[in-house]
C-alpha cells in the first residue's frame, strides 16, 4: 500500500484520491531520482574534498586527524598569499578584457535585423563546440615566434624582426583567456538585451532622447545583469583554468589554479590542494550570491 | 459668430493646450516643444495618401485622414485592419511608404520619433522597470535637460493630476495595472504633446478597471483639450470615447464620422456588422425609383450611397417595435418569434417573417411589463419606421 494519507481519509479514498495519492508519490520518486545523481556525482565528491582539506599529509601518507593547518599555511604564507591575490587581478583583468570587447559585439549583434542576427551569434559561439585544447593550440599559434601575429607585424614594418613576448608571459595569460571566454560574456549581455522590450526604446526616443541618452539611460542599466552574469562566468573561469597559464603562462604566469594543480600532481599534498580549493570555491560561492543579491537590489 | 461657437465646448478656442492654460505641468516654458497652439476645429494633423507595405503586402493602403484639433479621435478596427500601422506611422516608429504626415502645417514624415512633437501610451505601456514612477515621469524633461528641481516640481504636478501622488518613489512593478497606466499617461503629457497617440492602452486591464480608466481618459481630455488619437478594436468603448471614429478594415479607411453616424449610417456593410448587431437585408432599385427589400418595398428610401444600383439595408434591432396594432407610415411585418434570450435590462428575439422566413431579424426590446408574453412559436407584428434604415452599396450579384 502506497498511500500516506491520514486513516479517516484513506477510508473514503475516491478514484481521483487514489489518482493524487499516486501522483504525488510518483512525483517525490521522481523527485529523489533527479536529486540523487547531482547529489552523489558532485556534492560527495566535494565534501570529500573539503574533509581533506582538514587533514595533513605524513610521509605520503595522509593522516585523518582535524587540523586547520592547511589553511593556516595559505595565510601566512607569503608566497601562496601573493599568488593568490595576483591571480584574482589576472582574472579581473581578463574579465574586464572580455567585457570591453564583447559589449559591443553584443550589441551590434542585437541591432541587426533578425535574419542575420542568430548567425552571427552562432559564429560567435561556434567556438564553445570545439575542444579547448585546440582552441589553445591554435591561440598560440597565433601569438607564436613565427605565429600570424608576428607575421603581421613584421610585415607592416611596426616591428622588423619577429618578437617573443606575445607568449609566455602574464599578458599571453590574459589575451588567450579573453579570446578564449570571450562567447561566455557575448551571450549573458545579448540575451539580456534582447528581453528588453522593443518598445521601451521607442517610448524613450518618442518622449525625446536621442539614441545615445537612449543607451545611456534605458539600454546600458537593463543589460546590467547580462554584464554581471558574464563578468561572473569568465571570472570564475578564469580563476578555475590552470591549462591556460601553464600553455602560455610562462614565467611571469604563475597562477592559483597552477598552484593547487601542483599540489595534486607534483608534490602530492592533497589536503593543501583541497584547501587551497576551498578557497577558490568560497571566493566563487560568495561572488556568485553577491551579484545575485546586487541585481535583486536594483529590481532588474 | 464667436458667441456662438462657444457654445460649443468642443469649438471653444478660449482653451486647448495653450501655453498659458492647461495644467501647470502642461505649461511650456521657452525651449519646450509644448510652445505651439492651435485653435480649436481647425485640422490638427493631416494624413495625405499615407500607405506603408511590409515585403508588398499592404498593410495599409494610400489613406486621407484629418485629425481635428482638440478631438478624440479613435481608430478602430479588427487586428490586421492597419488601425496601429497609422498610429506607428504617425508617432515616427515605422516609415511611411509613400505620403506625408503634416502637423500643423509642418511636413513631419521624415522626423524620428524623438523630434515629434506627439507622445505615445504603449499597449503595455513601456514604462522604464528601474526607474520610480517619478522618474519615468520626468525622462522627457531630463533628456530635454531641463533642470531637476524644475522637472520635480512639474513631475509631483504631473502625478497629482494623474491620481498617484504618494506613488512616486515606488516602481512600476510595485503599481497595478492602472496605476502604471496612470504613470504612462502622466509621462507622455507632461511633455505638452500636440498629439497624444494610445496605442490600445486599455486592452490589459479588466473589465472594472478599464470602465473606469475609459471615464478617466475622456474626462482629463476634455480637461486639456489635447489631441488624442487612439486606437482599439472595442467598439463599445470607441463609441463611449470618441468625437470621431475611423473605422479600418484590411487596410482601408471603411468610414470617418461621429459616432452616431458611424452607428446609424454605416457606410460598408463591413461598419454596419462590426459595430453592434444588425439586421442586413438586399435592396433592388425598381423602375419607379422605389426600393425593394425582402419584406416588402419601400417608398421613398432616404438614399445615402448615391450612384449604385444595388444596396445593402440595414436596421439595428433596437429600432424594431413589436406593436400590437400595424404602425402607419413604418414598415409591418407579420412575424414569428423564433426564440427569445432575456439578458436583463434587455430582451433580444430572433423572429422568423410569415412571407419571408428565411430573412429572420434581431430585435432588442428594453424588459418591461409585456415583454415576458413573448415567447418561443408566438405570433408577433414588427414594424420599422422606414427613415431608420440604412443604406450601403452592394455589388451586384
Amino acid at each position: 500500500m502506497i498511500s500516506t494519507a491520514a486513516p479517516n481519509e484513506s477510508a473514503k479514498q475516491t478514484w481521483s484520491g487514489i489518482y493524487t495519492t499516486r501522483a504525488r508519490a510518483a512525483r517525490a520518486g521522481l523527485f529523489v531520482l533527479v536529486a540523487l545523481v547531482p547529489s552523489v556525482l558532485v556534492l560527495l565528491p566535494t565534501l570529500t574534498f573539503v574533509a581533506n582539506s582538514f587533514f595533513v599529509v605524513d610521509n605520503g601518507e595522509i593522516v585523518k586527524t582535524f587540523t586547520l593547518s592547511n589553511y593556516a599555511t595559505f595565510f601566512r604564507d607569503a608566497e601562496y598569499w601573493n599568488v593568490f591575490i595576483n591571480t584574482l587581478w589576472l582574472c579581473f583583468q581578463v574579465a574586464l578584457a572580455s567585457l570591453i570587447l564583447a559589449y559591443p559585439i553584443a550589441w551590434f549583434i542585437w541591432r541587426l535585423p533578425e535574419r542575420y542576427r542568430y548567425g552571427l551569434l552562432f559564429l560567435i559561439i561556434l567556438p564553445l563546440f570545439m575542444s579547448y585544447v585546440v582552441k589553445l593550440f591554435a591561440i598560440r599559434s597565433i601569438l607564436g615566434l613565427d605565429g600570424f601575429l608576428n607575421q603581421f607585424l613584421v610585415f607592416t614594418g611596426f616591428i622588423d624582426r619577429p618578437y617573443m613576448a606575445f607568449l609566455f608571459s602574464r599578458n599571453a595569460i590574459i589575451a588567450a583567456q579573453t579570446i578564449m571566454f570571450l562567447p561566455y560574456m557575448v551571450l549573458p549581455i545579448f540575451l539580456n538585451l534582447e528581453r528588453i522590450p522593443p518598445s521601451l526604446i521607442q517610448a524613450s526616443s518618442d518622449l525625446g532622447a536621442s539614441a545615445g541618452t537612449t543607451f545611456r539611460h534605458i539600454v546600458l542599466p537593463l543589460s546590467l545583469p547580462g554584464v554581471a552574469g558574464g563578468l561572473v562566468f569568465v571570472f570564475i573561469m578564469s580563476l578555475g583554468d590552470y591549462i591556460t597559464p601553464q600553455m602560455v603562462g610562462g614565467m611571469t604566469g604563475h597562477t592559483f589554479g597552477r598552484v593547487v594543480w601542483s599540489q595534486f600532481g607534483v608534490t602530492y599534498d592533497w589536503p593543501l590542494g583541497a584547501a587551497f580549493g576551498v578557497v577558490l570555491v568560497l571566493i566563487c560561492t560568495t561572488l556568485v550570491a553577491g551579484v545575485g543579491l546586487l541585481s535583486r537590489q536594483r529590481r532588474i | 459668430m464667436r458667441a456662438a461657437v462657444i457654445a460649443d465646448p468642443r469649438t471653444d478656442t478660449s482653451r486647448g493646450t495653450h501655453p498659458d492654460t492647461g495644467p501647470v505641468f502642461m505649461r511650456a516654458s521657452s525651449g519646450e516643444r509644448g510652445d505651439r497652439t492651435g485653435s480649436a476645429g481647425e485640422n490638427c494633423l493631416l494624413l495625405r495618401a499615407i500607405s506603408k507595405t511590409y515585403g508588398g503586402e499592404h498593410a495599409l493602403h494610400p489613406t486621407d485622414l484629418e485629425v481635428k484639433n482638440g478631438e478624440f479621435l479613435t481608430i478602430l478596427g479588427p487586428s490586421g485592419s492597419g488601425k496601429t500601422t497609422i498610429l506607428r506611422l504617425v508617432g515616427g516608429f515605422a516609415r511611411a511608404s509613400s505620403g506625408r504626415i503634416v502637423l500643423d502645417g509642418e511636413d513631419i514624415t521624415e522626423l524620428p520619433s524623438s523630434k515629434r512633437p506627439c507622445n505615445t501610451v504603449f499597449q503595455d505601456y513601456a514604462l522604464f522597470p528601474h526607474k520610480t514612477a517619478a522618474d519615468n515621469v520626468g525622462y522627457g524633461l531630463m533628456v530635454r535637460g531641463i533642470p531637476a528641481q524644475k522637472t520635480a516640481a512639474k513631475v509631483s504636478e504631473a502625478l497629482r493630476f494623474v491620481g498617484l501622488e504618494g506613488m512616486a518613489r515606488k516602481y512600476p512593478s510595485q503599481l497595478s495595472g492602472g496605476q502604471q497606466q496612470r504613470v504612462a499617461l502622466a509621462r507622455s503629457l507632461i511633455c505638452a504633446p500636440r498629439v497624444l497617440l494610445l496605442d490600445e492602452p486599455l486592452s490589459a486591464l479588466d473589465a472594472d478597471m478599464r470602465r473606469q480608466m475609459q471615464h478617466f481618459l475622456k474626462r482629463i481630455q476634455k480637461e486639456i483639450r489635447t489631441t488624442f488619437i487612439f486606437v482599439t478594436h472595442d467598439q463599445e468603448e470607441a463609441i463611449t470615447l470618441s468625437d470621431r471614429i475611423a473605422v479600418m478594415n484590411q487596410g482601408r479607411l471603411e468610414q470617418l464620422g461621429t459616432p452616431s453616424e458611424i452607428y446609424y449610417r454605416p457606410a460598408t456593410h463591413f461598419v454596419a456588422t462590426f459595430l453592434g448587431d444588425n439586421n442586413i437585408m438586399e435592396a433592388t432599385v425598381l423602375t419607379n425609383g422605389a426600393l425593394s427589400l425582402p419584406v416588402g418595398p419601400v417608398e421613398r428610401p432616404v438614399f445615402h450611397g448615391q450612384g449604385a444600383q444595388a444596396f445593402w439595408a440595414a436596421i439595428r434591432p433596437e429600432r424594431i417595435s413589436l406593436p400590437k396594432e400595424p404602425v402607419s407610415g413604418s414598415i409591418n411585418i407579420p412575424a414569428k418569434v423564433v426564440d427569445v434570450a432575456f439578458s436583463g435590462a434587455l430582451t433580444t428575439l430572433r423572429i422568423s417573417p410569415i412571407d419571408t422566413p428565411d430573412h429572420t431579424f434581431m430585435v432588442k426590446l428594453t424588459s418591461c411589463r409585456g415583454t415576458e408574453e413573448f415567447t418561443t412559436g408566438s405570433s408577433v407584428l414588427a414594424a420599422f419606421d422606414p427613415a431608420d434604415l440604412s443604406f450601403f452599396p452592394r455589388k451586384p450579384s
